[in-house]
């Protein structure tokens, strides 16, 4: 059991720069996830967790111990990989060459590996060559593999991404019960959103080499520290509308059009320093009318405009709003939609609630309020 | 649809363009490679020889019978199969230990990838007059150096027996051939290896598992086609080794390095029985084509379950 | 209605490859300005159709009418039809022109031409301020306008594409599928599309046609192939294969009731009813994930209820999608959030009969 402490990471592979100034603190036993779009470095990261790259600049630390220069062979740690990368022998072989090299010794082995494939649910196949087994049970014996050799972290590598989707599930409630009781430190490379959310004690969401955010899925997914994060998360991403703050009222516009009339969200973004902001809010939190019951509710933004793109899903429906040269989109269920009758070029208004909107500053992106 | 040889079709140029494109390389292959073929094979079933001045008369498979009831044939057999056995384990050995040495990052590996390829460069002719300067008995610097610091030298283009359990002229030759041979055996090794998958690699590093195990179950399954592939190059190879021998020792003392090839050449251009020598030449075909099945079985075999 | 109005109008199209059957009887018939999505698994026909209705293979029977007019025997160039295979990704290392002009370039058009065309097509897409910078330079939704772009230069009156959505990073893919939408009713142009992504066809296809091994199984409006799938095998392919799904039998005395998910269920009386009706023995129940229930405890379920096993959730930040067993079924269900169980824990799957789909259990066609 451990916790790691990556300080200051850098990487670069010529003159690419796949990691900037990465530095992220991971609890002892927890599962920590790094998610991000392919080439955001996550991968590259991971590698210097396990040692099979050293930093360009930057310090690893497990514990307090600084194991930068320490190569993968004694960090002891267990990875797995995408493609579970497993030796061409049988599977009892597989799992027990790590131990073979720990010196254990023979009994110790033989017993070891088979409480392991027991746990995995491959106690069966232990003598077969793991070409005779299909993807999922490939993969439990790389899992099985790590395992054994109980080591401080564990390291994964999207090692769920090639099976089919309902193993996946199973085998996610499957690492998620293993790491509640081994309270083990583990980190989890992926660019499946869901499956970041579904699996993290916490999640560091990567891109360009940079992590814009460390937090847990709630936080993540609600409260994105960049539009960036609120983009990546969710399908569809997060909505993001450019709005100004009028001087006198302090009422909210977009363009011409007054979204909210309340002073308290304008006096709060004047105080920060700015008129003009990202307006961020959540597909399936807007509440689509054709027209708006009489008195303004104080608690929600209300926007106009017109229906332009009708995207049908199954079992929701994409709506697509544009209001002065903007654009944002709505999820309804399929129920809503068919009360709702809309139909493109419809005009609608938009309700979203202000305790369900977040505001960016325009030059960096990052969240305000 | 299209009917075949109607207009349309040649218009489209689906049929004709391919056979005119291999028509330039057909014809070369039927001139120098097929034509010669057939044609030595009907001259071992001749009786066709230089000095007897007569009209060459067909014999039937007598020539055949000639070469397998002929014990000088056999002992030239025998011999070569003795230094095919040396050759090639001296060359995989090496090759073996230098592409495990070249799997390694380490510095000045490029640099020695370099050096590796210069027997390969240079005409095997050449490096065996070097070689045979360099291990000439009495003005050699092997010798030399060894009489310095051992006080003895080998007489190594003798008929001796070398400690080897092989005569000194024929170790010679081997030693020469694996000089120039090696390298090329290393680099399909090394091609073999960089076919193993880097998340395996890359497993095994963070498994920390022993070297004889990576080895077994990393490095092993991937080389192996390779392995089969340098395998069947160097037999057939070896077994031609004609130019170093010819330079080195050109077959002598007496017979001690009269290998195959070399005996077959004897036969047709000092002999003039050109008859034997290509019944001679098919045998040894037969038994290359027999081989090159056994290695391939052997060592693919495992895999095609 | 007379045949004139449709653009395009393929008739009992039919090609056999090395005596196996890969079209037949394709009949479709658009209007100007509509988006066919052909929608089916790898191999079942999608490009030999394209390339068909392209002019690039021949078909054994049938014809290809465009504009009224039968265009069995003309070659590609003279039908006023652009088939496009490359994906809509971008080549970073080009300048936007000369990513739209690609396609231009390779039919050696001439210099002016591409220009013109261009231009055009960018004033279109409002992208003609970026033609000069490089394509990894540009912002994810100027990035989508130039890959339609590109799509659309060649001019014609129907743009065919093959799978243009495929090999894209899912964001992309998202975002690419509205603006394309938005744009195709702007540029008023046919398009026929070919996808094996149900979410592609669904969501784009002003019609979405059903290819099955070469045959059309089913053709209509997005809306009623998902509520109205002809068969079971429709149902299952739309839901990537995890459709919840129930078999339902009854004896030949049409009392006793079971079901392949074992001895622990309730049924309600509408579906007896309904075995009854239609006289077959057995029914196969079916429902999407939103259409389904499972928690701890189902109280009143108006449907079928089965007792499974809870093997696990996916989050998705809005919403859950939770994962029953029982036996081989799989059910799905979205919920707003989890169901107060954990891993392996017995939970209940109802699904009401008002989302339930019911197919024949004999042949598998749809019944209600």
């Amino acid at each position: 059991m451990v916790s790691i402490k990556l300080v200051d990471i850098s990487k670069t592979f010529g003159s690419v720069e796949a990691l900037k100034d990465v530095s992220l603190e991971i609890r002892d036993g927890e599962l920590f996830a790094i998610l991000g779009p392919s080439g955001c470095g996550k991968t590259t990261l991971l590698r210097i967790v396990a040692g099979l790259e050293k930093p360009t600049k930057g310090r690893v630390y497990f514990d307090d111990i600084d194991v930068t220069n320490i190569p993968a062979e004694i960090r002891d740690v267990s990875m797995v990989f995408q493609f579970y990368a497993l030796y061409p022998t049988t599977v009892f072989n597989n799992i027990a060459l790590p131990l073979k090299s720990k010196g254990y010794s023979r009994i110790d082995i033989e017993k070891r590996v088979k409480e392991i494939a027991e746990l995995v649910g491959i106690g069966k196949a232990l003598n077969l060559h793991i070409d005779k087994l299909n993807i999922a049970d490939k993969q439990k014996v790389a899992l099985a593999r790590a395992m054994a050799k109980e080591p401080q972290v564990y390291l994964f590598d999207e090692p769920l991404t090639i099976l089919d989707p309902v193993t996946r599930v199973i085998m996610r409630s499957e690492l998620k019960k293993l790491q509640h009781r081994l309270k083990q430190t583990m980190i989890y490379v992926t660019h499946d959103q869901i499956e970041a959310l579904t699996l993290a004690d916490r999640i560091a969401v990567m891109n360009f080499g940079v992590v814009e955010q460390v937090g847990t899925s709630w936080d993540v997914y609600n409260l994105p520290n960049t539009t960036f994060v609120g983009w990546f998360l969710g399908e569809p991403g997060m909505n993001f509308v450019e709005i100004a703050v009028d001087k006198d009222d302090l009422s909210i516009n977009i363009g011409s059009k007054k979204i909210f009339r309340d002073p308290s969200l304008g006096k709060k973004l004047l105080d920060l320093g700015l008129e003009k902001a990202l307006l961020g809010f959540r597909a399936e939190n807007v509440v689509l009318v054709k027209e708006v019951p009489g008195v303004h509710d104080p608690n929600s933004i209300v926007i106009d405009g017109i229906i332009r793109v009708i995207e049908f899903f199954g079992t929701h429906y994409v709506v697509n709003v544009e209001t002065e040269g903007s654009e944002f989109k709505v999820k309804l269920s399929v129920s809503e939609f068919n009360k709702l009758m809309l139909g493109e070029n419809d005009k609608v208004k938009a309700l979203v609630r202000v305790d369900k909107v977040c505001f960016f500053n325009l030059d960096n992106n990052r969240r305000v309020l | 649809m299209r009917k075949p040889f109607s207009k349309e079709f040649f218009n489209k140029g689906r049929m004709l363009n391919p056979w005119l494109m291999i028509l330039p390389a057909f014809l070369i292959l039927l001139v120098f490679n097929i034509f010669p073929l057939l044609w030595s094979l009907g001259i071992s079933f001749y009786r066709f020889s230089v000095i007897i001045r007569e009209a060459p008369r067909y014999v039937g498979g007598l020539n055949y019978i000639n070469v397998i009831t002929s014990a000088e044939a056999w002992d030239r057999i025998i011999r070569t199969g003795i230094y095919l056995a040396y050759a090639l384990s001296l060359q995989f050995g090496l090759g073996l230990l230098l592409s495990l040495l070249l799997f390694e990052d380490f510095k000045g590996k490029r640099m020695l990838i370099t050096l590796f390829t210069i027997p390969l460069m240079i005409a095997p002719v050449a490096s065996s007059l070097f070689f045979r300067y360099l291990f000439d008995e009495n003005l050699g610097p092997v010798n030399n150096f060894l009489k310095s610091i051992a006080g003895y030298g080998p007489l190594w283009f003798s008929s001796n027996m070398s400690p080897l359990g092989i005569p000194y002229a024929l170790l010679t030759v081997v030693l020469v051939e694996t000089w120039i041979w090696t390298p090329f055996v290393m680099f399909l090794l090394t091609a073999g290896m960089s076919s193993i998958p880097q998340d395996l690699i890359e497993q095994s590093r963070v498994d920390s598992i022993k070297f004889r195990h990576k080895f077994r179950y990393v490095i092993l399954p991937y080389i192996k086609p390779m392995i089969a592939l340098a395998l069947i190059f160097r037999f057939m190879d070896s077994l031609k080794t004609f130019d170093s021998i010819y330079i080195l020792t050109a077959g002598g003392p007496g017979a001690t390095t009269e290998l195959i090839s070399v005996y077959i050449y004897r036969v047709a251009f000092e002999r003039w029985d050109f008859g034997s020598a290509t019944a001679l030449s098919y045998l040894i075909l037969v038994i290359v084509i027999f081989m090159t099945n056994v290695f391939m079985r052997y060592i693919l075999g495992g895999e095609r379950s | 209605m007379g045949k004139d109005e449709y653009i395009i109008q393929v008739e009992k199209i039919a090609k056999t490859y090395n005596g196996r059957r890969v079209l037949n009887d394709i009949s479709f018939a658009l209007r100007r300005g509509e988006l066919l999505a052909i929608l089916g698994p790898p191999g079942s026909g999608k490009t030999t159709l394209l390339k068909i209705i392209a002019g690039l293979i021949k078909q054994d029977a049938g014809d290809v009418i465009i504009n009224g007019r039968i265009v069995n025997d003309l070659p590609p160039y003279e039908r006023g039809v652009s088939l496009v295979f490359e994906t809509l990704a971008l080549y970073p290392n080009m300048s936007v022109y000369e990513n739209i002009a690609s396609p231009l370039i390779a039919e050696k058009k001439d210099k002016e031409y591409i220009d013109r065309r261009v231009g055009e097509i960018s004033r279109l897409l409002k992208i003609e301020h970026i033609l000069g910078r490089k394509a990894d330079k540009l912002s994810g939704g100027e990035r989508q306008r130039v890959a339609i772009a590109r799509a659309l230069a060649k001019e014609a009156e129907i743009y065919l594409l093959d799978e243009p959505l495929s090999n894209l990073d899912a964001k992309i893919r998202y975002a690419l599928r509205t603006e394309f939408k938005k744009l195709k009713s702007l540029l008023g142009k046919t398009i026929i599309l070919a996808t094996s992504d149900p979410s592609d066809a669904l969501a784009l296809g002003d019609k979405v046609m059903l290819l099955f091994n070469g045959a059309v199984i089913q053709e209509g409006p997005p809306i009623d192939i998902y509520y109205a799938p002809r068969n079971i095998s429709i149902a299952r392919y739309l839901t990537g294969n995890i459709l919840n799904e129930v078999s339902i039998s009854i004896d030949s005395y049409g009392k006793s009731v079971s079901m392949d998910v074992g001895q622990e269920f309730s049924i309600d009386p509408y579906f007896l009813k309904v075995l009854r009706e239609v006289g077959e023995t057995s029914i196969t129940l079916a429902s999407y994930a939103d259409g389904c229930i499972v928690d701890k405890s189902v109280e009143s379920c108006s449907g079928i209820k089965v007792a499974g096993e809870f093997i696990g959730y996916e989050y998705r930040g809005s919403e859950y999608l939770v994962y029953a067993r029982k036996g081989e079924r799989v059910f799905r269900s979205l919920r707003a959030s989890l169901p107060n169980v954990t891993f392996g824990e017995r939970v209940e799957v109802c699904i009401p009969h008002t989302n339930a789909l019911l197919f024949s259990g004999k042949t598998g066609s749809l019944i209600r």
